[in-house]
């Protein structure tokens, strides 16, 4: 048997131990991606979708100073990388958007933190014989997380909460996303302005410090300026290079945004046949016989509130309502060269009253100066 | 606050008292596989130390005797002696003493003190024997190490596994993971399988490779932690077997086991929702015949022994299809009260698992002296079977293939001493071969794997299934009796092909050498210098079906997002489908055709044949390699020196320090090969090393003290570090020349009413060579390639290692009988594993490791090449300029790019897995009458690192798993990890009724309890797949429950004759038939997510999706039907009837 005074050690040491091994149990650490739940939410970044080709990826308006935890360099989905805030500078800003996408434009807010969830309702979703699918969409429209101002008046939205957020919150995720209920209501070119409000809190209940809601208490960004975005067909920069198209096709000039079809008359184009191989002379149909249009669906609806069709009333054969897809007339002469002029004072407005001049200057990707768009009629097919 | 303030500080001390402990670094250890033993002599007639006296061991396991004469204090020692009873003869002053039953155990230092009296012997005739009753301590006083030894005590009286690969659980804290037994936290994959002293683990990926039956073995020897410096190369347990040898007289044995399946209690059914294929697995019958047989072949000089033990297993797995009910009629499926669908069987088929394994072992020991000794073992565990696929979701008769796996092992060993015992030398070589090849049985195996990958009528397929077989499953059809239901839904339906299989050869070839010299200096010192070389292979031929895998979509994740109204339903749209190749590089694109290809211009492109595909960052042309053959090389040295200071004889400090070094090769056929390119325009020459980690520093420090200075207890530290050795998967996947790529075909959807529309692209089950006409689908879009033939190696990438801090108490409280008290902690500060770049080129290196100063390197290094192409001197590198020297501009724009993704490393989250324990054990030594082996663990394992898998997913691609390849692949990866069982119990025992000449009665248990897995919330990543996005922090879903299981052993043995002795036995596994949940699903969704980082089961219910183009949308996630329900259960009840002759 042991000795008395052996035992007596060896418990202590074997209680000791014990206690050692329980306390250091206790705590997991913070590891680089955890987010930060202690104190109010901040907005690490506001972010905007101005990916007019793709709309996937978004541009921070607003990021976080010196805040490790604001997005910088993330990965994308496609395995790609876009940085979201400055990588290099942690004190730089964000430069503003402007040139939000006037038809798809939301606003996403990012937080250091999740919130409460409670600012999302989630409503069931349904299949076409109204049973549940088993999923829900969110909505904020009656929770109003935030003021949403465009030119300075308020306007209706609705979104959602995502508390994991996209690939490009990383490294946290919670965000609002603010989706307006009407985007082309808005003017291109207008700036519009977010402001939190103070049902915004996180699970402890805290709200966003008023000194962390954005300069001067809001977020800005500015709706892109309408845009021509292509012709059909296209412009060329070489005579050489036109296009042969169908007569039974107008010419269609489609924009970013909504078009008001009465902004864009016969005061902005001029339109010439009998055109010759380099593009130059002809003989300009008289304004009477340009119809500017909106083409219609089968439905009789705008098939395309984005674009703008030109046909020419004087050619042989011309169809009566152009607009009509019924109807089987030609929009455009057959083997014929045509060449379309802008005016000096060419112009469009979209349907929300937002203007823009369609000079093509430098500053205008497309298409390039001088806008040649020169292009040749097939036989009716 | 104050107290956890205090507590805090206590649990900050002790790495403090390790590193005070570092100024007295010590260690010491005996042969891997013999064990040693050192005591006092001390005379009660003189109350002194009896210098001078001799001391000999004699024991049937050794051949001869050893001899020690005590030196000062009267101390002696003995080592290498194999493992056995022994008895110890003292002679002193014309007197002989003689005491028996002493334990030598493997890897363990006994101590034995012997007081003798030289008085007694007055007026006794000369050499007349005085015996010394009493047993040996059982507390090994020589080491730190601790773990369980098990001997053939155990395995005979113990209901267990047959062979050593599954007795190993009986550790205290050690659990099961998908790959064996897992001690301290860490995976099977990191354990070390040592047999007769060589390393014997599979090269591939770390696991069991060679096996043997437990009648094989003299000792099984697990250490789960506080080795020493001979050890190296795992951060787990160390499992070190020693077979058995022969002796001086003819042993041996004849056994037989039978387990049929007619006594296996019927499994309770695993009930998922969603799918109409169950199986039921359930033993057919098993057996085993064996013998071995050891002896003299000249006495006392060369002994043999010899085994050979079939092993015969048939399973029948049951393949069941049920259809759903509907009673009521109300289109909702019926359900049971805990929401399980109820279900009526269609039909079931039979398939047969046949597994045959031969054990073998033939070993010869031979004694050129006392002083010179040696074996030689080879022994082999070869398998054929035909192998029912993991995946039921499939035809039945597509679904057996052949999987022929084993190993062989060779091992020389040589023990010479010198200096009257004070020096010895030991050799170790040995070759370890292993392999495995699977392939198909049918020619339909042989074809591209084509995967439904979303719920449809398992109807659709009932010209694979058998029209009458599955007639009820045709919803509408004549025998449809719930027509508001789909009857027989079934996802992720696969067909054809098996996919990858692989043949492989890994072997290892090993030398290990040390040399002891005993010194007497301020105590005495054992002093050891050691070094072992390994060269290991890898010869891998995987081998993709079909040439590719090919999964058609449901609509929702099409790339279009194109459902139809009605919701889901994937008929709607013609499929797209996902289509994975591995590819191979064919050729290097020329300069005019990389410029062709950047300059937007489709028309320019090289034109491209069927199958072939731009890789390699758009600089070379792959094409489809039905085989991917790489064979590679591991080469590992280390060096160690020890010195075990035996400062008082109740006092030993152990000291130790081992260097390693583990170099990488890559694949032999790309050696002196030029890389893909990542950046257009400029090509590497392929590394010849892989990886090559140096400097792989392991310090060992411990110590043992005994307070009651006589061997019956022991308190113990020990800290030490422990490196990884790299599982070879390593360089077959990142540096094999693996290139996959991922397609996405008929993204389009068109229909024949579409302009465009091919019918090749729109194909589906029942479509004429499915395979071949997706080929002739020019609507093929790739949507990733992962790889570029060889990753890339970090500069500056450490070994992966575990720390250890050990605290710990034994004592002998009764006779034979020793309590312990344990703690453990366990740590993980550097993990070896690979990124993601954003060139889409993997990286190997230390995730979360600062490695600026080596991007700041590869800056300057790029800069060179910049000067020398930006003639313009602007900084930039103009297209003009590219043009004009494409090889420079590429090299620049790789070096900035390597040097980019290293700065970047240190954003990703630091990989750490930690452990704490206590350990109670209670052990009683293994006598042939009883044995006790209790233990009760309590413990916590969290971490982001699971280890060398990922548990949830099954991944096994040790150091280049998915879970840090991007930085939202490891949000929410912190927590309890799936391998904590926070509480532990084990206990072990058999009593032996002794009924002389009518026989004898052996009863024995096993009983075990343990806490549940720890669960977690899964979803679906974009790129990686499923179950990759831990949506909420690992380990906080339910913890699954409680399980426990008995296990009984009765045996009835007569004795022929002396030592010859005839049993019949009966073992019953899980006594009470207990089928406990062991496992559940885990996947919430099968929509692409994100982690919801530090989320909760509330914000749960607002996670959003991701589109098929991996946009956010307003939708929350669909939920798995069967998330969080029962996926596996413990095994039912079955027995096993056994009869033994031992002779």
């Amino acid at each position: 048997m042991i000795e008395t005074h052996h035992r007596g050690r060896a418990q202590a040491f074997c209680f000791a131990t014990a206690a050692v091994a329980l306390l250091s149990a206790c705590s997991d650490p913070t590891v680089k991606s955890d987010l930060r739940p202690d104190g109010p939410p901040e907005v690490l970044t506001v972010m905007v979708m101005n990916d007019a080709e793709n709309l996937y990826l978004e541009s921070a308006t607003f990021c976080k100073l010196d805040d490790d935890k604001r997005p910088t360099e993330v990965f994308t989905s496609n395995g790609g990388l876009t940085e979201v805030c400055p990588l290099d500078d942690p004190s730089a800003p964000a430069t503003e958007v402007k040139d939000a996408v006037p038809t798809a434009w939301y606003v996403r807010i990012v937080f250091d933190e999740l919130l409460n969830p409670s600012i999302e309702d989630l409503v069931p979703d349904t299949d076409a014989s109204g049973d549940p699918t088993g999923t829900y969409t969110g909505h904020i429209v009656d929770t109003h997380p935030v003021e949403l101002k465009c030119g300075g008046v308020a306007v209706d939205y609705d979104g959602y909460y995502s508390p994991a957020g996209n690939y490009q919150t990383w490294p946290v995720g919670p965000s609002l996303v603010i989706v307006p209920d009407d985007p082309t209501a808005i003017a291109t070119g207008t700036e519009c302005t977010v402001t939190i409000n103070d049902v915004v809190k996180d699970k402890s209940g805290e709200q966003v410090p008023a000194d962390q809601r954005g300069t001067n208490g809001e977020y800005k960004f500015k709706i892109a300026p309408l845009a021509l975005l292509s012709t059909a067909p296209g412009t060329v920069t070489d005579p050489a290079a036109a296009e042969e198209v169908v007569p039974e096709s107008p010419v269609t000039f489609t924009f970013n945004d909504v078009v008001d079809p009465a902004s864009f008359t016969t005061a902005d184009i001029k339109m010439f046949k009998g055109v010759a191989a380099d593009c130059t002379g002809g003989t300009q149909v008289p304004d009477a016989s340009v119809e500017i249009f909106q083409a219609l669906n089968d439905d009789g609806d705008v098939d395309d509130p984005m674009s703008i069709q030109i046909a020419d009333g004087s050619a042989a054969g011309a169809a009566v309502d152009p607009a009509d897809p019924a109807d089987m007339g030609l929009r455009l002469d057959e083997t014929e060269m045509y060449r379309i002029d802008l005016t000096p004072t060419a112009s469009v407005s979209d349907a929300a009253g937002g203007m823009t001049m369609l000079d093509f200057g430098d500053d205008g990707d497309m298409p390039p100066k001088p806008f040649i768009l020169c292009f040749s009629t097939s036989a009716a097919q | 606050m104050k107290k956890l303030a205090l507590a805090l500080m206590a649990v900050g001390l002790l790495p403090a008292a390790a590193s005070l402990l570092d100024t007295n670094e010590v260690f010491a250890q005996t042969g891997s596989s013999v064990g040693s033993l050192r005591g006092t002599i001390n005379d009660k007639a003189t109350k002194e130390a009896a210098i001078g006296a001799t001391v000999v061991a004699t024991s049937p396991s050794l051949q001869g005797e050893q001899v020690a004469i005590t030196e000062d204090g009267g101390q002696y020692f003995i080592t290498s002696l194999p493992p056995g009873l022994y008895t110890l003869t003292v002679y002193y002053n014309d007197a002989t003493f003689s005491r028996g039953n002493v334990l030598i155990q493997v890897g363990k230092e006994a101590v034995v003190n012997v007081t003798v009296d030289s008085g007694a012997t007055a007026g006794k005739p000369k050499g007349e024997v005085i015996t010394i009753q009493g047993t040996a301590p059982i507390v090994d006083q020589g080491s730190t190490k601790t773990g369980l030894s098990i001997t053939e005590d155990y395995t005979r009286n113990i209901p267990t596994a047959r062979t050593f690969g599954g007795t190993i659980s009986a550790t205290a804290g050690s659990t099961k993971d998908f790959f064996g037994a897992n001690f301290s936290g860490a995976t099977s994959l990191e354990n070390t399988y040592i047999i007769e002293g060589i390393n014997t683990t599979d090269t591939s990926n770390g696991a069991l490779s060679s096996n043997l039956p437990n009648e094989f073995l003299q000792e099984t020897e697990i250490i789960t932690g506080g080795y020493n410096a001979e050890y190296g190369r795992a951060t787990g347990g160390i499992v070190n077997v020693v077979t058995k040898g022969g002796s001086n007289e003819f042993h041996g044995s004849v056994y037989g086991y039978y387990s049929p399946g007619g006594l296996v209690a019927d499994a309770q059914r695993i009930v998922r929702e969603g799918q109409s294929i169950d199986s039921e697995s359930k033993l057919n019958y098993s057996y085993d015949v064996g013998g071995e047989v050891g002896g003299p072949i000249i006495k006392d000089k060369l002994w043999f022994h010899v085994g050979f033990n079939p092993s015969i297993r048939r399973l029948n797995e049951a393949r069941i299809v049920n259809q759903q009910i509907d009673k009521n009629q109300d289109g909702v499926p019926d359900t049971d009260a805990n929401g399980a669908p109820l279900l009526e069987q269609v039909n079931r088929q039979t398939l047969v698992d046949k597994q045959n394994t031969y054990y073998f072992t033939a070993k010869i020991n031979g004694a050129i002296n006392q002083n010179n000794q040696f074996s030689v073992s080879f022994t082999g565990n070869p398998e054929t079977r035909d192998a029912p696929s993991t995946n039921l979701l499939r035809p039945a008769d597509q679904t057996v293939f052949g999987d022929n796996t084993g190993a062989y092992d060779l091992s020389a060993k040589y023990t010479s001493k010198l200096n009257e015992g004070k020096t010895q030398i030991d050799v170790v070589a040995g070759y370890h071969k292993g392999y495995e090849d699977q392939s198909p049985l049918t020619a339909g195996q042989n074809q591209a794997l084509v995967r439904y990958n979303y719920e449809r009528s398992l109807y659709d397929f009932a010209d694979l299934e058998g029209t009458n077989s599955i007639a009820a499953c045709q919803d509408g059809g004549p025998g449809d009796k719930y027509q508001m239901i789909r009857n027989c839904p079934v996802s992720q339906y696969t067909e054809s092909g098996l996919g990858t299989l692989e043949k492989r050869d890994n072997n290892r070839t090993s030398i290990t050498a040390s040399l002891t010299q005993r010194v007497k200096a301020a105590g005495y010192h054992t002093f050891k210098v050691g070094g072992d070389a390994e060269i290991s292979t890898y010869n891998a031929n995987r081998y993709l079906t079909g040439g590719q895998y090919l999964l058609r979509l449901s609509c929702n994740e099409l790339p279009s997002g194109a459902c139809d109204d009605s919701g889901m339903d994937p008929a709607a749209v013609p499929g797209a489908w996902i289509g994975y190749q591995n590819l191979q590089e064919e050729r290097k694109l020329t300069p005019a055709e990389i410029a062709a290809l950047a300059d937007g211009d489709p028309s320019n492109d090289p034109t491209l044949a069927a199958g072939q595909i731009i890789c390699a960052g758009g600089g070379s042309i792959c094409n489809r390699a039905q085989n991917l053959i790489a064979n590679t090389t591991n080469r590992s040295l280390a060096a160690y020196v020890s010195d075990s200071w035996q400062i008082r004889p109740n006092f030993t400090v152990n000291l130790g320090i081992r260097y390693e070094q583990q170099v990488g090769y890559v694949a032999d056929k790309l050696k002196g090969t030029q890389t893909p390119s990542v950046e257009a325009g400029y090509n590497e020459m392929y590394p010849d090393r892989a990886y090559s980690l140096d400097n792989l520093w392991a310090p060992r420090i411990g110590f043992v003290y005994d307070p009651t200075n006589d061997g019956k207890a022991k308190i113990f530290g020990h800290w030490g570090r422990f490196y990884e050795n790299v599982p070879m998967r390593l360089n077959v996947r990142a540096f094999g020349g693996e290139i996959q790529s991922q397609e996405v075909i008929n993204g389009g959807g068109l229909t024949p009413a579409d302009a465009g529309y091919n019918p090749n692209c729109n194909v589906d089950h029942g479509t004429p060579n499915l395979a071949s006409a997706l080929d002739m689908c020019a609507d093929r879009q790739t949507q990733a390639i992962y790889g570029q033939g060889v990753e890339s190696t970090t500069k500056g990438t450490k070994g992966q290692y575990s720390q250890e801090f050990v605290l710990g108490s034994e004592y002998e409280i009764l006779p034979d009988i020793k309590l312990g008290l344990n703690w453990i902690h366990r740590s993980m500060p550097s993990v070896l594993e690979d990124v993601l770049s954003p060139t889409g080129e993997y990286i190997l290196t230390n995730p979360g490791q600062n490695f600026d100063s080596y991007a700041a390197d590869l800056d300057q290094q790029a800069e060179v090449f910049l000067n020398k192409v930006d003639t313009n001197g602007d900084g930039e590198i103009s297209s003009a300029e590219r043009a004009a020297d494409p090889a420079d501009a590429g090299h620049y724009d790789l070096l900035s790019s390597r040097a980019d993704t290293t700065r970047r490393i240190k954003t990703y989250d630091k990989p750490d897995r930690r452990y704490d324990g206590i350990q109670i054990t209670a052990n009683q030594r293994p006598t042939s009458k009883s044995l006790i082996n209790a233990s009760y663990t309590y413990s916590r394992t969290r971490g982001n690192y699971p280890g060398l898998f990922i548990p949830e997913t099954n991944q096994d691609d040790p150091n280049l798993t998915a879970q840090f390849d991007q930085p939202s692949l490891s949000a929410n990866r912190f927590g309890l990890l799936s391998l904590d069982r926070t509480h532990n119990f084990k206990l072990d025992a058999f009593y032996l009724f002794d009924f002389k000449k009518h026989g004898v009665l052996t009863t024995g248990g096993s009983f075990r309890v343990a806490s549940g897995v720890p669960h977690s919330t899964l979803g679906q990543d974009y790129l990686y797949g499923e179950d990759e996005v831990y949506i909420l922090k690992r380990g906080t879903s339910a913890r699954g429950p409680v399980t426990s299981q008995l296990d009984v052993h009765l045996a009835y043995g007569y004795n022929l004759a002396k030592d010859r002795r005839i049993e019949v036995f009966t073992n019953i596994f899980n006594l009470f038939d207990q089928q406990d949940e062991t496992n559940r699903d885990d996947s919430y969704t099968f929509d692409f997510v994100l982690p919801i980082i530090n989320g909760d089961q509330e914000d749960l219910k607002h996670l959003k999706t991701l589109d098929g183009n991996g946009a956010e949308v307003n939708t929350t996630a669909t939920k798995n039907k069967n998330y969080g329900r029962l996926s596996e259960r413990q095994s039912s009840r079955s027995v096993q009837f056994g009869a033994r002759l031992t002779f």
